[in-house]
């Protein structure tokens, strides 16, 4: 069965509120009872006596009066005492009439006796008043008889029946308070008897619980101090079913909970550390080829500056080019007239030498002719056939020098108008290269502007790899920051035990040292035109991070 | 005159194609420029045409023609030989085309030569013989028998028909 505290406790302060009730109830009762005798001592007894002892003293009253009213002599007092005498009278006899209506039985026995005996002394009293009224000595002495004598007896029988009624009422006060003592008495014992049930119970109920209580409390107590301590290999036995043994349910989910998470913290921290350490070297190494593609860049800026410089000499160049060519093209226009001049002269030239030719064809035959006449002539004609031979030899050499300048001329002729065509063609081809260099002027001037956006793009990523250079940098501090964070961490949580499967507590002995910063050599500046070199061999040849890529020197 | 012909002789080298002649001084009477030559109807073939000598016609015959000879085109230095041929009969003045005339030379008798009768293109008997000048063979031309004496009546006769025409 399963009791819970809640349901203990409340049974147990049930019983002990019965307990209570039962003892209010019946002290309650008892002083009701108390009260009743005490009201009814009050109302009835006391009542009684203090009638009875007030008609005693009014007795006396009337008596007294009943002797001065003898004494006076004079009719006026009398009067007056009468008038006293029948106003007490009159209080005593309602009063007697009072202690009728509460009176019991043998009360009103007495009262009976006491009613007949003041009647006998009224009686007595109205002689004596009427003896009195004469006012006469011998009266005077009878109604002093008649008062010492009946007056006194009946006055004196009337006081006995009130101190009987008296010495009643006090017996029975007696009575009451005998009987109020037993009553005390019987309750003050049941009262205690009742009480020390309580007690009795409560301690047995206090016991049972606070020992069912205590036990598991002390276990959750001493469980929570261990966690306190951090250690969280302590094992919970749960053995009671009620809300601590539900704590010590919970506690013990708790502590497994805990550790879970303190291991899966241990390993994330763990994970931490190796990976700040990692990104750490990896921030310092891209800082570092950050501050490489710096230079490199620097580099790339200064022969993009040199480059511009060229492309601006060939600019020029190319204008002077032009300039030149277009010249030369209307140098050569000329240099073509010129030849065909030279052609047509040479055509002249060939045309008189034909008539030289001519002339010395004619020449020659006519020396023939002259040598033919001088042979026939035989002898004679020896001197003159010499002569002709002569002639004819020299128009011969005439006609030969001719025919060889004719030859020359029509060669030169022919020469001078290739080398007119070819000018003719060079003139086109010139102009054409003129336009072709005009071409690469401007295109020059567009390679110029180019050159320059790339400069300032160049400038531009400088200032970008700068910045990210700046940004890896304070990338590697945070990573530092965040494993000795995660080392923070870790000794956080080596307060805790889990246990020997997990290194949550191992203190992490070895730190990864940031990866030697490579020295960032830039190429000396190459003389000339010849763009730069960059050097990314890391000063010492190649490292493992260039494994992945396949050199080639140029 | 007849004393020297015996020793050494002048005689006028021309050319024909690739060969050179020689034909005696005796028979020109002078060379002239080619002139334009007046084609003659129904003359021999090789017979050019005429032309005015000083007034008198000359016949001219197309010597490649007669020398079997193939057709060439006149040059500049195509000559009219004018010959002065005398047959038995009579005396006939005639001109022979000739690519070019060279000179007038005195060949020695004794050095010519008496012509191959055979192996030579042409007939022999118009050949007197050959003699060797500057390493080349010239060919010494018997005119009287180049142009027989029919044929050059023939041309005669054509030739006054001509004139007679005209």
């Amino acid at each position: 069965m399963k009791l819970n505290i809640k349901t203990r406790l409340v049974a147990a302060f049930a019983v002990l509120i019965l307990l209570s009730a039962a003892i209010f109830y019946m002290g309650n009762t008892n002083s009701a009872s108390l009260n009743d005798q005490l009201n009814t001592i009050v109302d009835s007894n006391v009542k009684r006596i203090m009638l009875a002892s007030k008609n005693a003293e009014d007795i006396q009253f009337i008596t007294k009066r009943e002797k001065e009213l003898i004494l006076t002599g004079q009719v006026e007092e009398v009067q007056e005492y009468a008038n006293l005498i029948e106003n007490k009278n009159q209080e005593l006899q309602e009063r007697v009439e009072l202690l009728r209506s509460i009176s019991d039985e043998k009360g009103v026995e007495i009262l009976e006796s006491f009613s007949a005996k003041w009647n006998d002394y009224l009686k007595v009293y109205a002689r004596i008043k009427s003896l009195s009224v004469k006012n006469t000595d011998s009266t005077q002495a009878e109604a002093y008889t008649l008062s010492r004598t009946e007056g006194r007896e009946a006055a004196m029988g009337a006081v006995a029946s009130m101190s009987q009624i008296l010495k009643k009422n006090e017996k029975a006060l007696a009575d009451a308070k005998l009987q109020a003592d037993q009553n005390y008495e019987k309750a003050r014992m049941n009262m205690i008897i009742l009480l020390c049930t309580a007690v009795v119970i409560a301690c047995v109920v206090a016991y049972w619980i606070i020992a069912s209580i205590s036990k598991s409390i002390s276990q959750a107590k001493s469980a929570i101090k261990s966690i306190s301590e951090g250690d969280l290999t302590i094992e919970i036995v749960n053995a009671s079913q009620d809300e601590v043994g539900e704590l010590l349910d919970h506690l013990r989910n708790m502590v497994e909970k805990l550790k879970e998470v303190l291991m899966f913290v241990s390993t994330a921290s763990d994970h931490i550390f190796s990976a700040s350490t990692q990104m750490s070297a990896t921030s310092q190494q891209m800082s570092q080829g950050s501050q490489e593609q710096a230079a490199s860049a620097e580099e790339i800026s200064s022969s993009m500056e040199e480059m511009v410089s060229n492309i601006q000499q060939n600019t020029d160049n190319a204008q002077q080019t032009e300039k030149t060519a277009l010249k030369a093209a209307s140098d050569i226009q000329e240099g073509s007239k010129s030849v065909n001049q030279t052609v047509d002269s040479m055509k002249k030239i060939a045309e008189k030498i034909t008539i030289i030719g001519e002339i010395a064809r004619q020449t020659n035959l006519l020396a023939l002719n002259a040598a033919v006449e001088a042979a026939r002539a035989g002898d004679q004609g020896k001197g003159f056939a010499v002569v002709a031979a002569e002639v004819r030899k020299l128009a011969e050499r005439s006609q030969a020098a001719a025919s060889e300048i004719n030859e020359l001329s029509g060669s030169s002729v022919s020469i001078a108008d290739k080398s007119g065509k070819l000018l003719d063609q060079i003139v086109p081809n010139i102009q054409n290269t003129a336009k072709l260099v005009q071409e690469i002027s401007a295109a020059s001037l567009e390679q110029n502007s180019g050159a320059e956006q790339v400069n300032n793009a160049i400038q531009q990523f400088n200032q970008v790899i700068q910045q990210n250079a700046s940004a890896s940098e304070e990338m590697a501090t945070g990573a530092e920051e965040l494993s000795s964070q995660a080392e923070h961490l870790r000794e956080a949580i080596s307060f805790f035990k889990v246990g020997k499967d997990h290194g949550a507590g191992k203190k992490i002995t070895q730190r990864r040292r940031p990866a030697p910063v490579a020295a960032i050599k830039t190429a000396p500046r190459s003389q000339g035109k010849h763009g730069v070199v960059l050097d990314l061999s890391n000063g010492n040849g190649s490292d493992h991070l260039d494994n992945d890529y396949e050199k080639y020197s140029g | 005159m007849e004393q020297q012909t015996l020793t050494s002789h002048s005689y006028l080298t021309f050319r024909l194609g690739d060969e050179t002649f020689a034909a005696s001084v005796n028979h020109v009477l002078e060379i002239l420029e080619l002139s334009k030559i007046t084609k003659v109807p129904r003359a021999p073939h090789f017979m050019r045409g005429v032309i005015n000598l000083r007034g008198n016609v000359l016949p001219v015959i197309d010597t490649r023609i007669k020398f079997g000879l193939d057709k060439a085109d006149d040059t500049v230095n195509t000559c009219i030989l004018v010959m002065n041929l005398e047959s038995e009969k009579q005396k006939i003045m005639l001109g022979a085309l000739v690519d070019a005339v060279q000179e007038v030379r005195e060949i020695e008798q004794s050095s010519i030569q008496p012509a191959p009768s055979i192996g030579s293109k042409y007939r022999s008997e118009f050949i007197e013989g050959m003699v060797k000048v500057n390493d080349q063979f010239v060919m010494i031309l018997n005119l009287a028998l180049v142009f027989t004496t029919d044929e050059v009546s023939i041309i005669q006769e054509t030739a006054e028909e001509k004139i007679s025409i005209a």
